[in-house]
C-alpha cells in the first residue's frame, strides 16, 4: 500500500527536523556579569540561580572577600566576591550588585559580582581560546573568551575559581 | 542566664539541641549546654576573654561580661563572655554543617558548626577544640577556681 499524502508530508517534515538538528551548531548558554568593567561569564548549567537581593549574615574570622552565608530555601550557602580573586577593586556601593549561587560536582557557594548583564545563548564556536594579553590571574581561571556587545567577555572556568579560592587566592 | 526558644519547641526533644548563646565581639557565639558548668557576674580583670580564645578584637569599654565556666572531659575552664547570654534550643534542621569556603578560609578556631535564627547568625563552638587551639599555641590556661587546664 503506497503511502498517502499526509504520510508523505509527515515523513519530508521528520527529515527537515533531522536535517535542522544535524545542521544546528552546537550552542552553549552563558550568564554574563561584570565586575567594574571587566566581563566575564560562567557557562549556565554551572549556575544554580541568580539573587537579586539576599541578606548575607557576616561570619567572624572570615577575610573580608568571604561575605558570609546565606539561606537559600532552608540551606545555607557561604557567598564570597569574586573581585579579590579576580584582582579588581570591589565598589564601595552594591548597586545592581547580585549572587550567582554557582555549583560544580563537588561544591557549591554563591558568588558576589557587581552587575548580570545577560544570559545569553550562543554557538560554541564563538568562544576562542585566551588571548595571551589577559592578565596572569584572569588567564589562570579563564576557559575561553568571546565577543558580546561589542566587548571582551571572558568565559571563566568554576572548577578552577573553587579551587584557587579555597588555597586561599583572593 | 535568661531563657528563649526557637523553633525546636516543635520538635522532639531527641531531635534539638540546647546551647548556650553568648555576644562576643558584636557577634552571637552558641556552645553545647552539656560543656557549659555555669554562668554568673563574677568577671574581673584577671578574668581571660572569650575573645582573646578567639583571636578576635576585644572591644569591652562599657559592655556588660559575665562569666562562663566550661568544662572538658579532661578539665575546666572560665572566661568572660558578653551578654545576653541565653539558653537557646535548636532543632537539628536549624543547625549547618560549615559550608567548605568557610571551613577552609575561616580562622576562627574550634568552629563547628551554624545556625541562623530569627535574631541572626550564631557560631556553634567546640569547648575542647577552643582551649586546645590556644595550648597549642604555647599558653597554659588557668580557670581562676584554680584547675590548670592540662589536657
Amino acid at each position: 500500500m503506497s503511502e498517502s499524502h499526509l504520510e508523505q508530508l509527515l515523513a519530508k517534515r521528520r527529515n527537515d527536523v533531522r536535517q535542522i538538528v544535524k545542521e544546528d551548531e552546537p550552542t552553549v548558554t552563558l550568564v554574563i556579569f561584570s565586575l567594574a568593567e571587566d566581563w566575564f561569564a560562567f557557562p549556565g548549567t554551572q549556575i544554580r540561580e541568580i539573587l537579586a537581593h539576599a541578606d548575607v549574615f557576616f561570619v567572624p574570622g572570615c577575610p573580608s572577600s568571604l561575605e558570609g552565608v546565606i539561606n537559600v530555601r532552608g540551606d545555607i550557602e557561604s557567598v564570597f566576591r569574586l573581585h579579590d580573586l579576580m584582582q579588581i577593586k570591589p565598589p564601595e556601593e552594591e548597586g545592581k550588585s547580585a549572587i550567582l549561587l554557582a555549583r560544580t560536582d563537588s561544591m557549591s557557594s554563591g558568588l558576589r559580582v557587581d552587575q548580570v548583564m545577560d544570559v545569553v545563548e550562543v554557538p560554541r564556536s564563538a568562544l576562542q581560546i585566551p588571548p595571551a594579553g589577559l592578565s596572569e590571574q584572569t588567564g589562570l581561571l579563564a576557559s575561553g573568551v568571546l565577543r558580546f556587545r561589542e566587548r571582551l567577555v571572558t568565559v571563566l572556568d568554576l572548577e578552577k575559581v573553587f579551587t584557587q579560592y579555597l588555597r586561599g587566592m583572593g | 542566664m535568661t531563657g528563649c526558644v526557637s523553633d525546636a519547641d516543635l520538635c522532639r526533644e531527641e531531635e534539638s539541641l540546647p546551647f548556650v548563646v553568648f555576644c562576643a565581639a558584636g557577634c552571637r557565639f552558641g556552645i553545647e549546654a552539656s560543656q557549659i558548668q555555669g554562668s554568673d557576674g563574677s568577671v574581673d580583670a584577671s578574668l581571660r576573654t572569650v575573645e582573646s580564645l578567639l583571636g578576635l578584637p576585644e572591644d569591652l569599654s562599657g559592655s556588660v561580661r559575665q562569666r562562663l565556666r566550661v568544662r572538658t572531659p579532661e578539665s575546666a575552664a572560665a572566661f568572660s563572655v558578653g551578654v545576653p547570654v541565653d539558653l537557646c534550643t535548636f532543632s537539628i534542621r536549624e543547625i549547618f554543617p560549615l559550608p567548605p569556603f568557610i571551613a577552609a578560609r575561616c580562622r576562627l578556631p574550634a568552629l563547628l558548626a551554624l545556625v541562623i535564627a530569627p535574631e541572626g547568625l550564631v557560631c556553634l563552638m567546640d569547648v575542647p577544640g577552643l582551649l586546645k587551639a590556644r595550648q597549642v599555641q604555647g599558653e597554659i590556661l588557668t580557670c581562676p577556681d584554680g584547675d590548670n587546664l592540662s589536657g
